[in-house]
């Protein structure tokens, strides 16, 4: 039912500060009460984000590697098992620290943009190529670009500064 | 290492700012170099332990009782004491050589005999006792090059006395050399032990067992057995009489000797010396 303005009361609220969303449309893990989305992984490779659990794996395989080389001749039995508990265990507890103790999403950047032709809805990562990701609510422009993101924080770049713009995977 | 991002309004730090706004390749450089880093700290940790226990002259490794292998000898501080290195893995043993006991006179002799026997030589240890790992000398028997006894070389010709704790058959090699007055029996160690090691029954009688007294304390020094002011009766005939000086001589000479110079007489009189051969090795030779 319409109004004399036009106005259907009976739609859908829309919201006008819309919280950012997982590509398949579900809430971001590590969404902050600011607004904004924790995420980790530093990197990507092509399209495909590289696990940071993968990452802290290997880290920790490297380091068993070098521990069971020294420990080899006198604690051949412990070298073996640091060598295969180690990546395992620094694996699992990243995953323990990204998923419980800290919650963070994984994202993908998707895209560059200039600070200038960002618009409402778009969803960007806040410092540089990494890190946390907010989604833009209003965009303003002058000398500089003024976005104000979900959340009410506020961030300007100068127009032609490069921002990244991503997706949140999970 | 991975990165759990923090908040945007509470503004970052430095690190995390530099981290987050560098490039991939940024990232991957840091990221490596802080991995190797933490590699060569672990392993240079790991690595200079293993170096430290071998300056303690310990072996690192944990040696148990029966354990055999060789060492090269780089360093004998005593005659019962010494330093290898095993030729493999370049760890440092240190060693304490089961069944000899060092006597607190002779030392400069005895040393030099144990050095001219082991030092620079490629010789086996066989572990006696499990070892305390990278603490403690390793308490072993020696294997010589040439396969003898290294414990059974130096109690014969009296370079050092026996430990019968340790090993017990060394107590009538000891006896023997006493008899014989051989290296530091022969008076140079003058009442050391002389109630040690009683002379077994079977060892035969040489001319030092007709003689002195136990109240004398000039040289020769005093048999053990022999405890009254009466000369020794004779010994009965027995089929180890004292052998001839022919007999003597074949016993003794060309054969190898240990501390250059030591000289050594018959029953009869005739005199051998320790000298070094064309190849450098000592041999026993007459003195004339």
């Amino acid at each position: 039912m319409r109004t004399e303005d036009h106005v259907d009361l009976f739609a859908e609220a829309v919201e006008a500060d819309p919280a950012p969303t997982r590509v398949d449309g579900g809430r971001p893990r590590g969404l902050t009460a600011e607004g904004w989305v924790r995420t980790t992984g530093w990197l990507q490779v092509g399209d495909h984000p590289v696990s940071s659990v993968l990452l802290a794996a290997v880290a920790g395989l490297l380091w068993a590697l070098v521990g069971a080389a020294a420990l080899v001749t006198e604690f051949p039995v412990a070298a073996g098992v640091l060598t295969l508990t180690t990546p395992v265990v620094s694996g699992v507890l990243w995953w323990l620290f990204t998923t419980r103790l800290r919650p963070a999403s994984t994202a993908r950047n998707v895209d560059t943009c200039r600070a200038d032709e960002l618009e409402p809805g778009d969803t960007i990562r806040l410092h540089g190529s990494i890190g946390p990701i907010g989604q833009v609510v209003e965009v303003a422009l002058d000398d500089d670009a003024r976005v104000v993101l979900h959340g009410g924080a506020r961030r300007t770049w100068a127009r032609d500064d490069v921002v990244h713009l991503a997706e949140l995977l999970r | 290492m991975p990165n759990a991002s923090e908040p945007p309004t509470t503004s970052p730090g430095i690190v995390r700012r530099f981290w987050w706004r560098s490039g991939q390749r940024t990232r991957l450089a840091v990221a490596c170099a802080g991995v190797l880093g933490a590699l060569a700290v672990t392993g240079a940790a790991g690595f200079s332990g293993d170096a430290r226990l071998a300056e303690r002259g310990g072996p690192g490794v944990a040696v148990h009782r029966g354990d055999s292998f060789e060492v090269t000898v780089r360093a004998v501080s005593g005659v019962d004491l010494f330093e290898g290195v095993e030729p493999g893995t370049g760890r440092v043993f240190g060693a304490r050589v089961a069944g000899v006991s060092a006597a607190p006179c002779w030392q400069s002799q005895s040393l030099a005999v144990a050095e001219n026997l082991l030092r620079g030589k490629k010789v086996r240890l066989i572990v006696k006792k499990d070892g305390d790992t990278g603490t403690d000398r390793l308490l072993v028997d020696v294997e010589l090059p040439d396969g003898t006894d290294y414990a059974r070389t130096v109690v014969d010709e009296g370079t050092a006395s026996a430990d019968v704790a340790a090993r017990g058959e060394l107590g009538p090699v000891e006896s023997a050399a006493r008899l014989q007055r051989r290296g530091l029996w022969a008076g140079g160690c003058t009442g050391y032990r002389d109630d040690a090691l009683a002379p077994p029954s079977s060892t035969p009688q040489t001319s030092s067992t007709t003689a002195v007294p136990t109240t004398t304390t000039t040289t020769p020094p005093p048999v053990p057995t022999t405890t009254t002011e009466e000369p020794a009766p004779e010994p009965p005939p027995t089929a180890t009489e004292e052998p001839g000086d022919d007999e003597w001589l074949a016993r003794f000479e060309g054969k190898r000797c240990l501390l250059e110079g030591t000289r050594r007489t018959s029953p009869k009189g005739t005199e051998i010396v320790c000298t070094r051969g064309p190849r450098g090795q000592l041999r026993w030779q007459r003195a004339d």
